[in-house]
């Protein structure tokens, strides 16, 4: 069952400067039960799915054409009352950064209980012994519900974060760059928990980060993004397997592996491009070891290869023989 | 034949006093410290790559800024090519040490500066020790060295402001920077954490090219672990102060011994959805590094604690042939977890 | 034109370009004031329709075709004599503000720079000086001193150091811990060179507008000065003497001895505030995101 349908979602952000071109043309689907991960340079536009999605675009950002189905209704043409109705319950968000999301004003406990009294009609004690639950969930003793943010470690920070994401019980978690700001034990250990509370919850989740590696121990399925643009998607074995896109499988190398023996790494050339005046033809040939004189004219459409694996590259074929 | 020790470190410690104000210190009698630094003793050999690992807190970057003596210590002392720095109160001396040791920073927009262009960011060290007669010269020896680093094309990047460049750009200028005063040693601190993950293998790839080049030695201060072992002929395992393990890159990667080390490795995401990694619980949380208290420092998260732990900190002694580990368990096993 | 061209190509009308309105037209008014101003300090004498110490028997006369701003109780045309006052009003306000400023930033960039005992015995001066309200201050400086240009540009620069001390001092506290500035240090360079060269253009910043802000209360308070009987001594044309002279004759009906001087100082006044104002939009980005 399809829980998001993403559909030639194209988002622009209109500067005085020309309009960056964050998201162009980004269609995908998320079933339940599924861990999707976008990943891609800073700037690529994942972040800026994942705020169109929710309708939380900062300014001068605008998304100008597509669709993104939840549960079948369309929720960039829901009025505002609807639109209460899926954030939180439907769909909510974890972003990176807990210490800037997270009221230094307020106890824990009562961060958590705020969005599960807004949006679901149970009285106080029961809003705050939920959170208390929540807490237990996520790893945290609930005694700590009585803390100020300030008095927990970052790691507790982004639990609490996860807390809050899961108050409404939501069918889908987007987590932007969850683990970003936190020290690599800690990391592990909240990536671990949201393994454990998918499993558990029966939830679905999109990841958005840079760091492929994690996506690869965390998700069913994978998209790699390039200048706006999906340029390949498929199952996270598949794409380890073999990748198809040229990107991706340079991205793949940048990643040193601690279990395999050490070799040298090659690094992309170039450097993320310019949003406002994309490469024309293939974004990405300017840094492409392959490019050839139709890279640089015409755009490659995305292709299934086969058995849910698209690629955009005008040489998928060759590349798959490649590998 | 034993290759000398460029640097040496010997019971080192750096404490940073936050006991707060008068009123406490009338009060509670008790000072407060942040040990960042709490006795740390290693030596890096001539063309070594010695590698500095650890999460944040654990002293590393203060390791490095008392290596390059942009700080000072509590304790201990800090060789420098047999010279002990902290004794060095000649101007002219501690002028010239610029020419021998140089560092190349985390953050590449911060460490430039946003009023100089490319060129004269690159003439400063050439100004500042004399090392050129007229414009020409200087010039010549900065594309020279531009074009050494691959910051091309030279005569586009020449005019530019660091705000027109981008983050590997950058952070070539800071190391083309470090590299103009010739030194022999250079002290790398996480040079690749805030540049995109594409970039990262150019510019740490341009570093062992410049090891070989230059024969340099290098401290590489990094908390990512796999980059470490790319990276390092050495590597020491920092915590809270302290180095808990210490030796060759591919003998700690592959027999961990200390319990934070395994702990670390085991932590790291692996790009490959094949590999199943094999879990070291570890619990509770991170004490903080007002460390006070008798016994091994990670024995309240470490999942092999016993009562001697609590009572005695363990010192670093050699297991096999120039592996070194602070854990009592490890005399015992000698086999991979 | 080649200047009209580089003005065009430099950063600063970029900047200017995408500044709001308001700010664009502060900062036109306030530098085609300034203009004007400037070009009757330097050129007053000669522009001047009459000598500005020329007696004549057109006594208290009101404004007329012949006389712009009507003559005083000497029969002096008061528009000449305010033309050239601008020489003393203006001119000893800039000789005032670049002592002050150069004052503020060798003590500002010790301070701040070095810290320590120094800085804690500066502070602790600069503390009490600021306590005095600025006019205050200068007012007992100008009687200590005496009447004269030099004394009076003395007195009056003082009333700004305290401000400039602290500005160049918490800019320079700021900077110094900056990565930047620190990788100077290990490449080895001098303090010396680290302040000048390094440090020194983030004074650049804010320097538009200290100067202006200083010259618009410098000449507000020489122009006081004066109205009061201190700083420059008659005959001298200073407009704060002339607003003195003009009061005397006001209850003989005579408003245009006391209306014009105070319109000279008034347009003064506000060319340089809204020159700075104006620049300080442009120049500042975070004012720039916000207005």
């Amino acid at each position: 069952m399809e829980l998001l349908n993403v559909k030639n979602l194209r988002t622009h952000y209109l500067t005085p400067f020309g309009a960056v071109k964050a998201v162009e043309d980004v269609s995908f689907k998320l079933k339940k039960n599924m861990a999707l991960g976008f990943a891609g340079e800073s700037g690529c536009g994942k972040t800026t799915i994942a705020l169109s999605i929710m309708r939380i675009l900062p300014y001068p950002g605008q998304v100008l054409e597509g669709e993104v189905l939840f549960k079948g209704d369309d929720i960039l043409k829901m009025k505002e009352s609807e639109l209460r109705q899926v954030r939180w319950k439907g769909i909510s968000t974890v972003f990176q950064g807990a210490m800037a999301s997270l009221n230094p004003l307020y106890k824990v406990g009562r961060q958590i209980a705020e969005p599960i009294m807004l949006h679901e009609d149970i009285t106080k004690t029961e809003a705050y012994s939920r959170a208390d639950e929540l807490l237990e969930l996520v790893g945290i003793e609930n005694t700590r519900a009585n803390n100020y943010p300030w008095e927990l470690s970052g790691g507790m920070r982004q639990r609490v974060m996860i807390a809050m994401g899961l108050a409404c019980n939501p069918d889908v978690i987007i987590a932007d760059e969850p683990t970003t700001a936190l020290d690599v034990i800690v990391a592990h250990q909240v990536m671990n928990l949201i393994k454990e509370l998918r499993e558990k919850l029966d939830l679905s989740m999109i990841l958005i980060t840079h760091d492929i590696s994690v996506i690869a121990q965390t998700c069913d399925e994978l998209a790699i993004m390039y200048a706006g643009k999906i340029v390949e998607l498929s199952s996270v074995s598949n794409m380890y397997e073999s990748p198809i896109h040229p990107y991706t499988d340079a991205l793949i190398n940048s990643f040193p592996n601690i279990k395999e023996e050490k070799r040298q790494l090659k690094s992309i050339a170039g450097s993320p491009p310019d949003l406002i005046n994309p490469p024309a033809g293939c974004n990405f040939n300017p840094r492409c070891n392959y490019a050839q004189e139709i890279c640089r004219t015409e755009e490659p459409q995305l292709k299934q290869i086969d058995n849910g694996h698209i690629v955009a590259c005008h040489f998928s074929e060759e590349m798959v023989s490649k590998r | 034949m034993e290759r000398e020790n460029v640097v040496k470190l010997q019971n080192v410690k750096k404490w940073f006093d936050v006991s707060s104000g008068i009123v406490e210190s009338i009060l509670s009698r008790k000072q407060r410290y942040v040990k960042a630094v709490d006795g740390v003793t290693f030596s890096i050999k001539k063309g070594e790559i010695f590698g500095l690992v650890g999460e944040s807190g654990c002293g590393k970057t203060t390791t490095g800024r008392l290596i390059m003596g942009a700080t000072d210590s509590t304790e201990g002392k800090v060789f420098f090519d047999g010279v002990d720095i902290f004794t060095i109160k000649n101007q002219e001396e501690l002028k010239n040490l610029a020419l021998k040791r140089q560092m190349i920073f985390q953050d590449p927009y911060e460490y430039l500066s946003p009023w100089l262009t490319v060129k004269d960011t690159l003439a400063e060290p050439l100004r500042i020790h004399d090392l050129v007669s007229d414009k020409e010269e200087e010039l010549e020896k900065v594309i020279e060295i531009m074009e050494t680093v691959d910051l091309t094309p030279v005569d586009m990047l020449l005019p530019k402001y660091s705000y027109e460049l981008s983050g590997g750009q950058r952070q070539r200028v800071i190391i083309a920077r470090a590299l103009l005063l010739n030194p022999y040693f250079i002290v790398a601190d996480e040079p690749v954490s805030m540049l995109d993950v594409s970039i990262r293998m150019g510019v740490l790839n341009l570093l062992l090219d410049m090891r070989d080049k230059f024969d340099l030695t290098l401290l590489f201060i990094t908390h990512d672990i796999a980059i470490s072992r790319y990276m390092c002929d050495q590597i020491g395992v920092m915590y809270l102060g302290k180095i808990v393990e210490r030796g060759p890159t591919e003998t700690i990667i592959n027999n961990p011994l200390h319990p934070y080390t395994q702990a670390l490795l085991s932590a790291v995401p692996v790009p490959d959805p094949k590999v199943i990694r094999t879990e070291i619980p570890i619990i509770g949380r991170i004490p903080t590094t007002s460390y006070d208290f008798l016994g091994c420092r990670f024995a309240p998260r470490c999942p092999y604690a016993e009562d001697q732990c609590s009572k005695l900190e363990s010192e670093l002694i050699e297991v096999t042939n120039g592996h070194f580990v602070a854990c009592p368990r490890a005399k015992e096993s000698t086999s991979a977890h | 034109m080649n200047v009209m061209k580089k003005l065009r190509e430099s950063n600063f009308f970029k900047l200017y370009q995408i500044a709001p309105k308001s700010a664009q037209v502060m900062t036109l008014i306030g530098a085609s004031l300034n203009m004007l101003l400037i070009i009757f300090v330097l050129f007053g004498s000669y522009i001047a329709p009459f000598d500005a110490l020329e007696f004549s028997d057109d006594i208290l006369q009101p404004p007329s075709t012949k006389h712009l701003m009507g003559t005083d109780l000497l029969g002096r045309d008061l528009f000449s004599r305010l033309i050239v006052g601008s020489k003393y009003s203006l001119g000893i306000s800039l000789i005032a503000v670049g002592v002050s400023t150069t004052i503020g930033l060798f003590l500002g960039s010790i301070s701040g720079f070095f810290g320590g005992p120094v800085d804690r015995i500066l502070m602790l001066i600069m503390d009490s000086l600021y306590v005095f309200p600025g006019f205050i201050f200068v007012l007992l400086m100008a009687v200590v001193l005496g009447p004269g240009i030099w004394q009076t540009a003395l007195a009056v620069s003082f009333g700004r150091i305290p401000s400039n001390f602290r500005m160049i001092r918490s800019i320079t506290i700021s900077v110094k811990e900056r990565g930047f500035i620190e990788a100077e240090r290990i490449l080895g360079a001098s303090n010396m060179h680290i302040i000048f060269n390094h440090i020194a253009p983030f004074y650049l910043s804010i320097l538009f507008v200290t100067v202006s802000l200083g010259l618009a209360r410098g000449t507000l308070a020489i122009s006081g000065l004066g109205f009061l009987g201190l700083g420059i001594p008659p005959p001298t044309p200073e407009w704060g003497t002339e607003l003195a002279m003009g009061r005397q004759y006001l209850l003989r009906g005579a408003w245009w001895g006391v209306v014009f001087p105070g319109f000279f100082v008034l347009v003064a006044m506000m060319g340089f505030n809204l020159l700075s104002e104006g620049l300080d939009t442009i120049l500042n980005p975070t004012i720039r995101r916000l207005k």
